[in-house]
C-alpha cells in the first residue's frame, strides 16, 4: 500500500482532503437520514455541504498539481528541442506563478470584504468559505513553484487510473 | 476585448498551461484590458463557479465507484455479465462492452471504469489468444458509451451549466446508451465470427446462480440511485451521500475486500479527478464572466440563429465543432463554456434541451475513443501495454459505428426522449 493512514499524518493537506470528503458524505447523507428517519429537514445542512465543496474544490485543484492531474496541451511543446523547449517551460511557469501570485492577492481582498456578510442558515461569516480561493490558490503556487526548482518527477502521479473525466 | 481573450487562451493551450489555468488567465487579460480594477471579480466568480449544491454530486459519486471497485466489484460485474453474453461468438469482447456499462452505472467516471473493466478482463482476453489491439479497441469504445450511463459526471456538469434538470438528463441517457452499446456489440460479433474467437465455456446452474447473487450487491446500486431520485425519495447529490455510504457498506461489511487502510488511497484518487474537474469548472466561470460582460455569448447565440436555417443543419454543425474539439483536447472546457451559449439556441430552433445535451455527451463520449489523445483510448492503451498507433486501425470500425449511432440519435429525438416522456420530465 503506498499511503496508508500512517503516511497520511505527515501530509496535512491529503489528510484535509480525506476528512472534507467524508464530512461532505456526513453532511449530505445526515440531510437524507433527518429528513426520513427523523422526520426533520435540517435547515443548515445544504449550506454547509456547499461551503464544504468550495474548500474541497480549491484543495483538490492544487492537489492535482501536486499529483500533476491537470490536463495540458502537449503536442505543440513535444515538437521543440530540448534547449528551447526547457526555455518555454521556465517562462510558462513564471506567468502562471504571476497568475496564481495576482488572484491570490484579489483573493485575500475579497475575502477581507466579505467578512462582516453572514450565511443565512449556518450564521458564519462569509470570509470562511471564500477564504478558499485564497488558500487554494497560494497553495497551487506553491506546489508549481517546488516543481519547477526541484525538477522534474518528486511525486509522480499516483493515481493516474482515476484521472480525467 | 474578445480578440484578445481568444488569443491569450490560445497560446496559452499551446504552450502547455493546465487547461484550468489557461481559463483563467484569459479571463485575467480580458479584465486588465477593461480595468485592473476589475480583478477582483476574479476570485468572486472562480467561487461562484464552485458553488452550487448539484456539483457535490460529482465527487461523491466517484467516491462511490472507487469504493465498489477497491471491494472488488468489477471482477464480479465482469462474471455475471459472462454468463449472460459469455456463449455468443466474441463472448468476452462482448462481456467486456455489458460491464462497463452496467460499472457506469456506479461510477461517474468513464476513464476509471475503462481502467477497473479492463485491468479485470484484459489478462482474461490474453488467455483466450484476443489479438491485444482488437482488445483494447473494445474496451476503449465501450468506455466512450459510459458519457450516457447516469450518473455520468458529464451530464450533471451539463445539468449545472445549462439549468436543465439532472434527474431528467439521467433518464434520458439510459436508451441511447443501450442504442450505442448494441451497435458496438454488434459490430464485435461480425468482428469474433471473421477472427473465429472462441466462445465461453457451458457453467453449471449452480455456479451461474452463485455469480448472479455475488453481483446482484453491486447493481442494487443502480436501482437505489435511479429509484431514489425518480421515486422522489431524494435529489442527486443526495443519491450520491447515499451511494457513497452504500458503497462503503457492501465492499466493507459484506465483500470484506476493502481494508481500511484503502480509504486513504480511495479518498485521495476522488480528490485529484475532483481538483481537475473543480479547477476548469471555477476558472471557466471567470472566463464566460469576461465573454458575458463583452455580451459575445449574445452575439454569438444571435449569428448561429440567424445562419442556421433548422435544428438539424445547427446540430450537424455543433457535432462537428464538438468532434474536432474532443480529437485536440479534453472536453470538459468545452462543455462548460459552450452548453450556456448553445442550449438557448438549440431551444430557439424547436429542439428539446434534454436531447440536445444528451447528443453533446454522446458526441463527447467519442471524442474520448478517438486519437490522439482521447481519454478512454489512452488508458485502455496503457492497461494493454500497447500503443495509440497500433490500436487505431481497429478502432476505426468502432468509430464510425458510433458516429452512425450519434446520427441515428440526433435523427430520431424519441429514442432519447422516450424515457424521459415516461416518468414525467418532458
Amino acid at each position: 500500500m503506498r499511503s496508508s493512514v500512517t503516511d497520511l499524518r505527515s501530509k496535512p493537506l491529503e489528510l484535509v482532503l480525506c476528512m472534507l470528503l467524508i464530512a461532505m458524505v456526513g453532511v449530505t447523507f445526515s440531510q437524507v437520514l433527518f429528513r426520513y428517519v427523523f422526520q426533520i429537514s435540517l435547515a443548515w445542512s445544504e449550506e454547509l455541504a456547499r461551503f464544504l465543496l468550495l474548500w474541497l474544490g480549491s484543495l483538490c485543484a492544487a492537489y492535482a498539481f501536486k499529483t500533476r492531474s491537470h490536463f495540458a496541451l502537449t503536442f505543440a511543446v513535444q515538437r521543440l528541442p530540448p534547449g528551447p523547449r526547457k526555455q518555454l517551460s521556465r517562462l510558462v511557469t513564471a506567468l502562471i506563478a504571476v497568475l496564481l501570485a495576482v488572484f491570490a492577492w484579489q483573493a485575500f481582498w475579497f475575502t477581507l470584504e466579505v467578512r462582516t456578510m453572514v450565511a443565512p442558515a449556518t450564521g458564519v461569516s462569509m470570509s470562511i468559505p471564500y477564504s478558499s480561493a485564497f488558500v487554494g490558490s497560494l497553495l497551487m503556487l506553491y506546489y508549481i513553484l517546488r516543481q519547477a526548482w526541484r525538477g522534474d518527477d518528486d511525486e509522480p502521479a499516483e493515481h493516474t487510473s482515476t484521472t480525467g473525466s | 476585448m474578445g480578440l484578445i481573450v481568444a488569443l491569450v487562451f490560445v497560446i496559452a493551450l499551446l504552450v502547455s498551461v493546465p487547461v484550468g489555468l489557461a481559463l483563467a488567465m484569459a479571463g485575467m487579460a480580458g479584465l486588465l484590458y477593461s480595468s485592473p480594477e476589475f480583478l477582483i471579480v476574479m476570485p468572486q466568480k472562480f467561487l461562484a463557479g464552485l458553488d452550487s449544491f448539484p456539483l457535490l454530486a460529482i465527487p461523491l459519486f466517484v467516491l462511490a465507484g472507487s469504493l465498489l471497485s477497491k471491494g472488488g466489484m468489477a471482477r464480479r460485474i465482469v462474471d455475471m455479465a459472462l454468463i449472460f453474453v459469455g456463449r455468443i461468438p466474441g463472448g468476452l469482447g462482448l462481456v467486456v462492452i455489458l460491464s462497463a456499462m452496467l460499472f457506469s452505472g456506479i461510477s461517474g467516471s468513464p476513464s476509471a471504469n475503462t481502467a477497473a473493466v479492463g485491468s479485470v478482463a484484459l489478462p482474461a482476453m490474453k488467455r483466450k489468444r484476443y489479438p491485444v489491439e482488437f482488445a483494447t479497441a473494445i474496451f476503449a469504445a465501450a468506455g466512450g458509451v459510459s458519457t450516457l450511463v447516469p450518473p455520468a459526471i458529464d451530464l450533471i456538469i451539463i445539468g449545472v451549466v445549462a439549468g436543465i434538470s439532472i434527474g431528467a438528463l439521467f433518464a434520458a441517457g439510459v436508451l441511447p446508451a443501450v442504442v450505442l452499446g448494441i451497435a458496438i456489440m454488434a459490430l464485435t460479433y461480425v468482428n469474433a465470427l471473421r477472427l473465429e474467437l472462441p466462445i465461453e465455456p457451458k457453467m453449471p446452474w449452480r455456479d451461474k446462480l452463485k455469480v448472479i447473487g455475488d453481483g446482484l450487491l453491486p447493481l442494487m446500486m443502480i436501482v437505489i440511485i435511479l429509484g431514489g431520485i425518480y421515486g422522489g425519495v431524494f435529489t442527486p447529490t443526495e443519491a450520491s451521500a447515499v451511494a457513497v455510504v452504500y458503497g462503503f457498506v457492501v465492499s466493507f461489511f459484506v465483500y470484506r475486500e476493502l481494508k481500511l487502510s484503502d480509504l486513504p488511497d480511495v479518498l485521495l484518487g476522488t480528490a485529484s479527478l475532483t481538483g481537475v474537474v473543480m479547477l476548469v469548472l471555477a476558472s471557466a466561470s471567470v472566463f464566460s464572466f469576461v465573454l458575458t460582460f463583452e455580451r459575445i455569448p449574445h452575439q454569438l447565440a444571435a449569428w448561429i440563429t440567424s445562419t442556421a436555417p433548422n435544428w438539424l443543419v445547427f446540430m450537424l454543425f455543433v457535432h462537428v465543432v464538438f468532434i474536432v474539439l474532443g480529437m485536440v483536447m479534453d472536453a470538459l472546457p468545452p462543455i462548460i463554456i459552450l452548453m450556456p451559449i448553445l442550449v438557448p439556441v438549440a431551444v430557439s430552433l424547436g429542439m428539446d434541451p434534454v436531447h440536445f445535451s444528451i447528443l453533446v455527451a454522446a458526441n463527447v463520449g467519442i471524442g474520448m475513443v478517438s486519437p490522439p489523445v482521447g481519454i478512454c483510448l489512452f488508458v485502455a492503451c496503457g492497461i494493454a501495454g500497447t500503443s495509440i498507433e497500433a490500436v487505431t486501425p481497429r478502432l476505426v470500425p468502432y468509430l464510425l459505428v458510433l458516429l452512425a449511432g450519434l446520427l441515428v440519435l440526433t435523427l430520431f429525438p424519441d429514442i432519447t426522449l422516450f424515457v424521459p416522456r415516461l416518468l414525467g420530465y418532458a
